[in-house]
C-alpha cells in the first residue's frame, strides 16, 4: 500500500460485511449436516473453511449465499437477515459457470444494471483487473480453465460485493494456474476490502490466503485458527509448514 | 500427391456428383432407345423440356408460389403455437401437468389419418391444408422446445439466480439461449413434416400448387410433369434444410461447429 494516499484507498474500497451465525442448523431428512453452528466473522476478514468431504462446508457456503435456508438458528449480516444484502453477496462456483452463448465481456456484465454501454465499460474494467481485457470478445468455450475462472472472478467482483463466497474455485486448476489465481485473489481482496469466505480441501491454499482457518467436522467447528503470517506469504517458511501440519493433523483426526 | 490445390478441390466437389450424372445418362439412353416406355418414365430431356415450358408460360411460378405460401403460413401457425406451448410447459410445472398428457396422446395419432375429418370440417379449401401443415409442424417444435427448456443446465440457472436474474431476465439470458439448440433441431424436423404434409394435402384436393400440378398431369398421362413435380419437392426440401442450417449458424455462433473458420 502507498503510505501517501491511505484515504483514497479507503474510499475506493467497499466495507466488508460482518457475519454472525447463532445456533444454525441444517438437516437433509434425518441427516444432520450443520448442528448448532455459532460463528462470528468480522468485516473484511478472509476466512477459509476446510474439512473432509461431507463435513458440511459446501452447505455452509450455500446457506451464506442464500441458496439454502437454515432449519434452525439465525443468520445476521451487519445485524440484519442476509436477504437484505442479496446484491452485496456474490458466489464463485467450482466450475466457472459462464454462459457459453455470451461473449466474455457480456458474461461479466451479467446482471449489471444501468444501460448496455455503461455495463460493458464496467465489465471491461473488471476484466482488466484480472488481466483478460484482450479476451473480452471471445466465446467462453475458447478459454482455458484458469482463464474461465478469472472471468468468473471478474463477474463476481464487477458488482463490488461486500461478501465474496468461494466454493473450491481453484480445485480443478493445475498447480501453477492455482498459484497465479491465489496471488490474484489476494491482491483483489486487499484492494477491495470485501469479506471473503473460501471453502477448500487444500490446506496449503487455506493457510496461504486466509486470516483465519476454520475446520468443520460433522457439522460443527472443530478448529478455529488465526493465521498471523504477514503478507506476501512465503510457503516455504517454517511457520507456514507448522500451521499446515497442525490443521492437517486435526483433519485426519489426530 | 496432387500438388495443385485447385485441382484437388475440384475433384472433391465433382466426385459426389459423378454417380447421379452416370445414372442420369443411363436413364436418358434407356428412354431414347425405347427400352423404357414414356408411359412408365419420361426421359430426362423430356422433364427438362416440360420444366422449361411451364416456366416460360408462368404456371410453374404460380404453383410454386401457391405451395410456398401454404407452407410458410402453416409453419408459422403450427410452429408459433408449438413454440408458445413448449415454452409454457417447459417453464411452468402446472402447465405441463395440465397439457402434456393430452399433447402426447394426440401426437401418437398420425396427423394424416385426420384427413377425412379435416375435409368434413374445412371442405377442400385453404383451411384444410393449413390445418394439416400446422398440425404436422406443431409437434416437433413443441417437443423440442419443451425438452430444450427442461434440458437447460441447472447449474447455470442457479448461477443466474444468485446473480440477481429473475423472471424475464433469467428467461432471456439463460433459459431461451440454453433451449435454442434443441429448438432449432425441432425446426429442422418441422420443415420435413411441413413438405410431407403439404404434398399429401395438395394431392388430395387443391386447385393450384405443386401437388395439384402433379395430379393434374397424371390425368393426362404427362409423366414428365409428374417427375418434374417430384424434383421440385426435392429441391424445396433441400432449400428449407439449407435455410435451417443457416439459421443455426446465425443464432448459435458460439458453437464450435459454427465458428467462422
Amino acid at each position: 500500500m502507498n503510505a501517501r494516499h491511505p484515504r483514497e484507498i479507503e474510499i475506493a474500497s467497499v466495507q466488508g460485511l460482518g457475519l454472525r451465525l447463532d445456533a444454525v442448523e441444517k438437516h437433509y431428512g434425518p441427516r444432520r449436516v450443520l448442528s448448532h453452528l455459532d460463528l462470528h466473522i468480522s468485516p473484511g476478514q478472509f476466512v477459509a473453511i476446510v474439512g473432509r468431504s461431507g463435513c458440511g462446508k459446501s452447505t455452509f457456503l450455500r446457506l451464506l449465499a442464500g441458496l439454502e435456508r437454515p432449519d434452525g438458528g439465525t443468520l445476521r449480516f451487519d445485524g440484519v437477515p442476509p436477504a437484505y444484502h442479496r446484491n452485496a453477496i456474490r458466489l464463485m462456483f467450482q466450475d466457472a459457470r459462464l454462459l457459453p452463448w455470451k461473449r466474455v465481456a457480456d458474461n461479466v456484465a451479467l446482471g449489471l444494471g444501468g444501460g448496455r454501454t455503461a455495463a460493458r465499460r464496467t465489465a471491461l474494467e473488471a476484466l482488466e483487473h484480472v488481466g483478460l481485457a484482450e479476451r473480452a470478445n471471445e466465446w467462453p468455450g475458447r478459454l482455458s480453465g484458469g482463464q474461465r475462472q478469472r472471468v468468473a472472478l471478474a463477474r463476481a467482483l464487477v458488482h463490488r460485493p461486500r461478501l465474496l463466497l468461494l466454493d473450491e474455485p481453484f480445485g480443478a486448476l493445475d498447480a501453477f494456474t492455482r498459484l497465479e489465481m491465489h496471488a490474484l485473489l489476494e491482491r483483489l481482496w486487499q484492494e477491495e476490502g470485501f469479506t471473503a469466505v473460501l471453502v477448500t480441501h487444500d490446506v496449503s491454499e487455506a493457510v496461504a490466503l486466509a486470516n483465519r482457518v476454520i475446520l468443520l467436522d460433522e457439522g460443527s467447528v472443530a478448529l478455529d485458527l488465526p493465521i498471523e503470517i504477514p503478507r506476501p506469504r512465503d510457503r516455504t517458511e517454517v511457520r507456514f509448514a507448522e500451521l499446515q501440519r497442525v490443521i492437517l493433523k486435526r483433519v485426519m483426526g489426530d | 500427391m496432387s500438388a495443385n490445390p485447385v485441382r484437388t478441390l475440384l475433384a472433391e466437389r465433382a466426385v459426389p456428383w459423378m454417380l447421379p450424372l452416370l445414372l442420369l445418362g443411363c436413364w436418358q439412353m434407356a428412354a431414347s432407345s425405347g427400352w423404357i416406355s414414356t408411359r412408365v418414365a419420361p426421359s430426362p430431356a423430356a422433364v427438362a423440356a416440360a420444366g422449361w415450358a411451364l416456366l416460360a408460360d408462368g404456371t410453374l411460378f404460380q404453383h410454386l408460389l401457391a405451395s410456398s405460401r401454404r407452407a410458410v403460413a402453416g409453419f408459422l401457425i403450427g410452429g408459433g403455437i408449438g413454440l408458445l406451448l413448449g415454452l409454457l410447459c417447459g417453464g411452468v410445472r402446472g402447465c405441463e401437468r395440465l397439457l402434456d398428457t393430452s399433447v402426447q396422446m394426440i401426437r401418437n395419432v398420425p396427423h394424416l389419418a385426420l384427413i377425412p375429418l379435416v375435409i368434413l370440417w374445412f371442405g377442400i379449401d385453404e383451411g384444410a391444408k393449413l390445418f394439416l401443415v400446422a398440425l404436422g409442424v406443431f409437434f416437433p417444435i413443441y417437443l423440442n422446445t419443451f425438452h430444450g427448456i427442461r434440458g437447460v443446465d441447472p447449474t447455470l440457472v442457479e448461477m443466474g439466480r444468485s446473480y440477481g436474474l429473475r423472471g424475464w431476465t433469467l428467461f432471456r439470458h439463460v433459459m431461451l439461449p440454453g433451449a435454442l439448440p434443441s429448438l432449432l433441431v425441432g425446426v429442422r424436423f418441422a420443415l420435413g413434416w411441413m413438405w410431407l404434409t403439404l404434398i399429401v394435402a395438395e394431392t388430395i384436393a387443391a386447385n393450384d400448387g405443386i401437388g395439384y400440378l402433379a395430379m393434374n398431369a397424371r390425368e393426362f398421362m404427362r409423366t414428365d410433369v409428374v417427375v418434374l413435380a417430384i424434383l421440385l419437392y426435392a429441391l424445396l426440401g433441400k432449400l428449407a434444410d439449407l435455410g435451417a442450417r443457416g439459421l443455426e449458424r446465425i443464432l448459435l455462433p458460439w458453437r464450435p461447429a459454427n465458428a467462422p473458420h
